[in-house]
């Protein structure tokens, strides 16, 4: 039988003190071996932009940037830290993380996707970031924050199994090779034109309107414009030729490139209707791997002719 | 409110200290007022009209008690019984029957389902029926006042979906007038944390797994992920219920109310009879002392066909309580049929089975029995009877794996790997503390299962699955 005070000392007190070691211990081993070992999963690409301090010129967007920029390719120093379901937001957030280092000057390429989403993909990446303000600033806004991100040990609470399988797929699947934050398929999945015909089947079959999402926008605008210093590259990768059909307001969107192309420190590069054939196609937004190559080595030539990139001869 | 939500501990923390604070007098209106902020903060407007017929049921059943003159009992009774199933029937089947009528949810109903509905009311009529029953037969314990019978239904640890209360078990308890002593308190932690890992760590791991197999987006998984989906979702369904009645039991105990457990191991039945003395035991000892005993002394001169007869009638009306589909109707009469045949081949069984040691005759009905409730909680799964039937034409159509990736519907192998660890855990958290790590360490399980929700548990768990009747 236990009193009250023996319960405090001889149940809850041993199990509040072993709770806080186990949660502390999880928390470091994570952060030391498991997070600290990616070096490719998302987490790892968040780091690399808050971190690194390499003069690559970041590529910044969404699953579209990820699958189709291969900076081995665009004859630039690049890092492409595309990520898959994110927003512009995200991008907004890395490029602060970017600009507020100081000690880069390299260009940022920011790939425009033409429609504005609010969506952030899974918080779980952004965690072990959540003190700096911009992270936090994004999760907020997505209605994602939660006061535990900011406590050692509780912080990971129902990520760690994530955590762990970025790291096993990493070190165990060796199916894919990334190289300067693009990913190849060893083996790549053959292009089925009927696949692909029913991809489009589906994109005919959804009615798109374009939707403005005014804070994203005015963010990007902000930050281009207070960095003066720092040249951006706003990029529109191509598209097929199916995805513009039945989206009504997609003029807004090039209204846009055209009023962010009057800043002084952008250079609007719009390929979205490059016309590649279908089989350098995903689906109607995203480039396979044969379209990545064929795109990045169009898009280096471009680049190649811009004053920043022009290699300087001697007088 | 959710009872893993921070606000349910707030307010049981905030009961228990009260609890000790107050004068033994206030306790009651302590518990009292806890189970209705618990109630209106699932919703204020279907309170009323439950409070109403509580009252009801409370005046019925003083006078039940009261009252000598048959053939008033008799009728005082019924009526209340009818008046109860009208109550249940027309508040949640009223959304049901729209669907069927109108081919969609119409305005009123909606409006109906979201601000009328009372939370957990099956549970609760279910267990104000069981009172009256009490009553009438003079059985279990009397209520001895209104607000008494209020404070028995309003019992907040175990509003929504259970355990169902009984006189007999809860009256005693909301009587007591002894504080929670320190063992009260360590055996109620160590359930809602038993509760909690079980929800986190191994039902809503093994749920998103039978999602990811059960919305297939036209992909055809075939017999054996069928099979094992089946599988994990009845595991899934112990651990999810089991619990949720964990955390009720552990939260009376903290505020010094035992309940009587609501699960024994079901995975250990070695029949399926059995399986239904050790499955929801709060409602199958309900079913069977106010359903299935009634209806066999009445028909007893049939003997077995009398008995036979009881089972399936209670078993298709436990299907229809979940819900009044087709599906539940069959779920609740495979389990009947079952039954019946175990009592009619008794024998024959004893006598074919007398050579077999009796460890692998053991082993054998664990598996049986396993497989079969397995099986047969397809149809309770299903939204329907055909896609139930589905289910089962995937299962023997021995369609093969169209690859590894299949078994691993769910993110992987990674993940399929922990979804196996986590279904296997089962049997490792519903072993008593003293099992697993002795008594000289009280505290060694509660952190086991502490560290186990926070390195496996589920980050956004789902709704309990029971939640739904």
């Amino acid at each position: 039988m236990l009193s009250f005070r023996e319960f405090l000392l001889r149940y809850l007190l041993p199990l509040a003190c072993g709770f806080v070691m186990i949660a502390l211990g999880a928390d470091l081993l994570w952060t030391r071996f498991v997070l600290g070992k990616t070096k490719h999963s998302d987490v790892a690409r968040i780091r690399q932009a808050i971190e690194s301090d390499d003069h690559r010129m970041p590529i910044h967007g969404s699953s579209k940037a990820r699958s189709n920029y291969i900076p081995s390719l665009l004859g630039v120093s690049s890092y492409n830290y595309g990520m898959d379901a994110s927003s512009q937001a995200v991008s907004n957030a890395l490029m602060e993380c970017e600009l507020a280092k100081r000690s880069s000057s390299a260009p940022i390429l920011v790939d425009f996707p033409l429609f504005w989403f609010e969506e952030i993909g899974d918080e779980t990446k952004f965690i072990p970031f959540a003190r700096l303000p911009q992270i936090r600033e994004l999760l907020t806004n997505a209605g994602k924050w939660r006061v535990r991100y900011l406590i050692a040990g509780v912080r990971f609470y129902g990520c760690y199994d994530w955590y762990l399988k970025d790291l096993l797929t990493e070190n165990i699947e060796l199916t894919r090779r990334v190289e300067d934050g693009f990913t190849y398929r060893l083996t790549p999945i053959p292009w089925s034109k009927e696949s692909f015909d029913a991809k489009i089947q589906k994109r005919l079959h959804t009615r798109t309107a374009y939707h403005e999402s005014a804070v994203q926008r005015d963010d990007l605008e902000a930050l281009i414009a207070d960095h003066p210093e720092r040249h951006f590259f706003v990029v529109v990768s191509p598209f097929h030729k199916a995805f513009f059909q039945g989206f009504s307001g997609i003029d807004r969107a090039y209204a846009f490139l055209d009023e962010i192309g009057k800043l002084p420190n952008v250079t609007v590069i719009d390929l979205s209707r490059s016309n590649y054939p279908d089989n350098y196609f995903e689906d109607t937004s995203h480039l396979n791997e044969e379209g990545a190559k064929r795109f990045s080595a169009d898009l280096a030539l471009i680049l190649r002719k811009h004053p920043l990139f022009v290699p300087r001869t001697s007088p | 409110m959710d009872v893993t939500s921070g606000y349910y501990y707030l307010l049981l923390i905030g009961t228990a200290l009260a609890i000790r604070c107050v004068p033994l007098s206030w306790r009651p209106w302590i518990l009292f007022v806890s189970s209705v902020v618990f109630y209106a903060a699932g919703g204020i407007v279907g309170i009323a009209s439950l409070a109403l017929l509580t009252g009801l049921n409370a005046l019925v059943s003083k006078t039940l008690w009261n009252t000598r003159d048959s053939t008033g009992r008799n009728v005082l009774f019924w009526s209340a019984i009818v008046l109860n199933l009208s109550y249940l029937f027309g508040f949640r089947y009223l959304r049901y029957f729209s669907i069927k009528i109108a081919g969609d949810v119409s305005l009123l109903p909606e409006i109906l389902a979201n601000w009328l509905v009372p939370l957990g009311i099956s549970f609760l009529t279910v267990q104000m029926m069981g009172a009256l029953a009490d009553a009438f037969t003079r059985s279990g314990e009397r209520v001895r006042s209104v607000p008494e019978f209020y404070r028995f239904v309003f019992f907040f640890p175990q509003m929504t979906i259970g355990p169902i209360g009984r006189t007999s078990t809860l009256l005693p308890g909301l009587r007591a007038s002894a504080i929670p002593d320190g063992n009260d308190l360590a055996t109620g932690c160590a359930l809602i944390l038993q509760g909690m890992a079980k929800k986190f760590v191994i039902a809503d791991r093994l749920g998103v797994y039978v999602q990811a197999v059960d919305r297939p987006e036209g992909l055809y998984y075939g017999s054996l992920v069928t099979i094992f989906a089946s599988f994990l979702y009845f595991i899934q369904l112990y651990a999810d219920f089991s619990g949720y009645s964990d955390i009720a039991i552990g939260s009376a105990r903290l505020i010094g109310i035992k309940l009587p457990p609501n699960f024994n191991h079901p995975f250990a039945a070695e029949s399926v009879t059995e399986f239904w003395r050790r499955w929801h035991i709060s409602f199958s000892t309900w079913l069977r002392d106010y359903l299935y005993m009634p209806l066999f002394i009445h028909f007893r001169s049939f003997g077995t066909t009398a008995m036979v007869f009881s089972l399936l009638a209670t078993f298709l009306l436990c299907g229809i309580w979940h819900g009044l589909g087709a599906n539940f109707a069959v779920f609740g009469l495979a389990h009947g049929l079952a039954m019946s045949a175990e009592l009619l081949t008794k024998k024959s069984r004893k006598r074919i089975f007398t050579k077999c040691p009796p460890r692998l005759y053991d082993s054998l009905g664990v598996a049986y029995t396993f497989i079969f409730c397995a099986l047969a909680v397809v149809f309770f799964r299903s939204p329907s009877l055909s896609v139930a039937f589905d289910t089962y034409h995937r299962m023997v159509s021995f369609a093969p794996m169209q690859s590894a990736a299949e078994l691993f519907a769910y993110k992987g192998p990674f993940m399929f790997l922990l979804t196996v660890i986590a279904a296997l855990l089962i049997f490792v958290i519903d072993q008593p503390a003293e099992k697993l790590v002795g008594k000289k360490y009280p505290w060694a399980k509660s952190l086991g299962l502490c560290a186990l929700i926070l390195i496996l548990g589920k980050g956004a768990g789902g709704d309990f699955i029971y939640a739904q009747f």
